[in-house]
């Protein structure tokens, strides 16, 4: 609970500061894998392993999955849809089948139309996401951080004493 | 030049570019891993022994001890060695121990999900090895009121009325030879009858209901109100109809006399249907009085200890506590298999028959049902499946394993999905303890809707001794030492229906007899002097919750043969007396009964049938009387009709002129 609440400061965090939108942006851009896809399953624990040893804000992708998450109960009509049509498609019967006789690709339950439909979404909106919050994140650095700092109230706030305090904690542990 | 003075600033402090790699992330992953490992390495062999004893303990109630768990999780492979599993009767002794028992766990499989084993070999089996330390037995559960499966199994097959009154042939023998008489006791009959009672209780109740069936025949239509019925019938117009308003009348008022026959005919058929219950639950009064009759006279026979003189009788009084310890092995078994089996067995077991889902088939996603596809299976593998288990055992100079082989085949989760059943063949011999010829085959198939269980289990020859047949104050008969060869098959279909068959063959037997009687003592020591050999065939058919037992012997037949010719006579006779005294007690109740019932049943279905012929008759009548009136009018229209077209074609030849 620590790690998360610790992440999701940095994430506060490096949204203001001049670096990190790709951290942040692929953050987030992985989290509807973790949130279209089930709890429990291989393709989950493959994208948690990735969002840990790469560089990835797992504040950002934490959130992101708790979003898409519901998201995802809204598209399930559509993920059902888009998965029978898969799953059903002559042309990808043989693949499907090979898929079904290999060890471990069984345990994504990618024959379910569901977890099928809702991981081709994932993967088709993961990109465009990754460069849609990239893009976003840049724009309110330079619009809204910017107007924001230059309010009397955050000057304000920059001269109290509990500022400084996190001024100083952000020095001695501030690393992402 | 100018002198420009540098403000003192210390330089900003370089931020350390980062890598895509998180570093410190996949540190502390390692060290789980290796944390990992060394559980694996160092503590989860022991771990997994104790829990293996612990669960064993819990399933069986007794210590299973594991001498050594080693498990390799790359390769794959397990060894458990020295397991011994306490006698729950001689707790020093193992009931069960094995040598080793190692086996391979597929890694294709694994990666799968699934457990498949191709081959557990299991070796050095031994029975009633002696224990290092008294092995720990769980305390029996409390008694409960309710009789045992097998307690009941032995009362069906004794029938509870001797099993009651703890009678056995040799003691109901020798009291009767003794006395055979038992007038006093019968002249006191009254009040041990359940039949008399039942007797008295019937009698009030169609005695009530003979007054009921009174007043009901007196509410039906007497002579009387069916003469007004005909009086209105002859009142009524039926011919000679001048207008068709007439008609109309006549038909209206015939409706109306229809319409009064209909409704009292309603009346009469209600009160028929009546009738036809009450005869009807006459008829099951009867049946259950003749089965309470039958139920008293076996109770007082069995009371007066008079012997059933034959082989049937014998044999289930000689063997019943011989098949004792059998038969309370299937309570133990019955709540294993209950307990452990899948669901839906369990509920086959139990008697219920949910369907159930297949075992195997991938549950449907949690957050919404969609479609699950079910792709070929070419590789695949069931969930669980241990594909042979080969047990072998031989003996040597240091421990008496017996020697016998055997194979195990195909235990799985899902037969379907491999199209084999489970088997089990083994055989051998205990030469130590003179246990020969071993056989033990069993196979369960459930590829089929219907699991079904076959087995077939024999020993070709085994020493029994001291064998009591029968104990009791009146006497005993015991087998020293017998030469005895066993076989035993079964059918077992969806685990409902049983058909099991059990052979005992005793050869070379000699029977120690100990009688007070001194004519039965003489008897018995004449009769089984001759008997070098007999049998024991058992068999219990039927669905679990009742199965029919069959007990027989050939022993039986010769004791009959011997018991026959001298108390043949004097049975009957008894039996005669008590018969005789019965009738005296309950015959009068019985006449009372019977001369009430033939009355309803007489005097109220005649009476009914006569009215409803009579009610039936008078409809009749109404209806040749409409069709009457309606001929009449109809041939009155006709007249009417060729009379006005003769006058209409004279006066057209009158017109004409001809």
């Amino acid at each position: 609970m620590s790690i998360l609440a610790k992440q999701l400061i940095n994430l506060i965090r490096l949204l203001h500061s001049e670096t990190g939108q790709n951290q942040i942006a692929s953050g987030l851009a992985f989290g509807i894998f973790l949130g279209f896809a089930p709890f429990l399953s291989i393709q989950t624990l493959l994208v948690l392993f990735i969002v840990f040893i790469f560089r990835v804000q797992l504040g950002a992708a934490f959130l992101s999955a708790f979003f898409f998450k519901f998201i995802a109960f809204l598209l399930d009509p559509v993920a059902d849809k888009l998965g029978r049509y898969a799953l059903e498609s002559e042309a990808f019967k043989d693949l499907w089948t090979t898929m079904y006789n290999k060890p471990l690709l069984p345990m994504t339950r990618f024959n379910s139309s569901i977890v099928m439909g809702s991981f081709i979404i994932s993967l088709i909106l993961c990109p465009i996401l990754f460069f849609v919050f990239r893009k976003l994140i840049i724009q309110y650095r330079t619009t809204v951080v910017v107007r924001i700092e230059s309010t009397k109230y955050w000057k304000a706030f920059k001269a109290t004493k509990f500022y400084d305090w996190y001024a100083k904690y952000n020095d001695l542990y501030g690393k992402a | 030049m100018e002198n420009t003075t540098l403000p003192n600033v210390t330089p900003a402090k370089l931020k350390k570019p980062v890598g895509p790699i998180r570093w410190n992330a996949i540190i502390p992953f390692v060290i789980i891993c290796a944390l990992f490992y060394a559980y694996f390495f160092f503590f989860f062999d022991t771990h997994m022994r104790k829990a293996m004893e612990w669960g064993a303990y819990q399933a069986m109630g007794v210590e299973v001890n594991i001498g050594e768990f080693k498990s390799s999780f790359l390769k794959g492979n397990v060894k458990i060695s020295k397991i011994e599993v306490t006698d729950a009767k001689q707790p020093n002794f193992n009931s069960i121990e094995l040598g080793d028992v190692r086996f391979d766990l597929n890694w294709d499989a694994l990666l799968r999900v699934k457990f498949v084993i191709e081959e557990i070999a299991v070796e050095g089996v031994q029975f009633m090895s002696t224990r290092a330390f008294p092995g720990k037995v769980a305390p029996p559960e409390p008694i409960s009121n309710k009789p045992s499966f097998s307690q009941q199994l032995e009362d069906k097959a004794l029938n509870k009325l001797n099993n009651d009154n703890k009678s056995n042939v040799l003691s109901d023998v020798s009291q009767f030879l003794k006395s055979g008489n038992f007038d006093d006791q019968i002249k006191n009959l009254e009040g041990q009858m359940e039949s008399k009672k039942m007797l008295e209780t019937l009698n009030t109740k169609w005695a009530t209901k003979k007054t009921d069936w009174d007043a009901k025949i007196k509410a039906l239509p007497n002579g009387q109100a069916l003469n007004a019925l005909k009086d209105r019938f002859n009142k009524i117009k039926y011919k000679d109809f001048k207008t068709p308003q007439e008609l109309q009348i006549s038909l209206s008022e015939i409706d109306t006399v229809v319409k009064d026959i209909d409704s009292k005919n309603k009346q009469v058929n209600d009160l028929k249907s009546q009738l036809e219950t009450d005869l009807k639950g006459l008829d099951q009064d009867y049946k259950n009085l003749d089965a309470q009759i039958k139920k008293d006279i076996d109770t007082l026979k069995s009371r007066f200890k008079i012997p059933k003189i034959d082989a049937a009788s014998f044999a289930k009084s000689l063997f019943t506590d011989y098949l004792r310890p059998i038969t309370q092995k299937i309570d133990r078994y019955k709540d294993m298999a209950e307990k452990y089996l899948p669901p839906k067995f369990a509920r086959m077991v139990k008697g219920e028959n949910k369907p159930e889902k297949d075992e195997d088939a991938i549950q449907p996603h949690a957050r919404a049902a969609g479609v699950t596809y079910e792709f070929p299976i070419k590789n695949g593998y069931p969930l669980f499946w241990i594909q042979k288990i080969r047990i072998s055992s031989t003996s040597n100079a240091q421990a008496d394993y017996g020697d016998f082989k055997g194979l195990i085949s195909d235990v799985t989760s899902n037969q379907r999905q491999i199209g084999r059943p489970t088997t089990l063949d083994i055989k051998g011999d205990f030469k130590s303890k003179n246990v020969t010829g071993i056989t033990a085959y069993a196979e369960l198939n459930n590829t089929a809707a219907e699991p079904l269980i076959k087995f077939t289990f024999g020993v070709a020859s085994y020493v029994l001794q001291n064998l009591e047949l029968m104990k009791s104050p009146d006497g005993q008969i015991s087998i020293p030492k017998s030469n005895t060869s066993l076989q035993a098959s079964g059918e077992i279909a969806g685990f409902k229906t049983y058909d099991i068959k059990f052979k005992n063959q005793f050869n070379n037997v000699s029977f120690n007899v100990a009688t007070a009687d001194k004519t039965v003592n003489e008897i018995l020591t004449q009769t089984l002097s001759t008997v070098n050999q007999f049998d024991l065939v058992a068999s219990a058919k039927g669905p679990l919750a009742n199965l029919d037992i069959e007990i027989s012997s050939s022993l039986g037949a010769d004791l009959q043969r011997s018991f026959e010719n001298l108390l043949k006579g004097k049975i009957a006779d008894a039996n005669d007396k008590l018969q005789k005294s019965i009738n005296a007690e309950i015959g009068k109740l019985k006449d009372q009964l019977d001369g009430q019932t033939s009355a309803i049943k007489n005097q109220a279905q005649g009476e009914i049938n006569k009215v409803q012929a009579q009610l039936e008759g008078q409809k009749k009548l109404a209806e040749e009387k409409v069709n009457e009136a309606k001929k009449d009018a109809e041939n009155q229209a006709k007249s009417k009709l060729q009379g006005e077209a003769g006058k209409a074609v004279d006066d057209l030849k009158k017109k004409l002129g001809f």
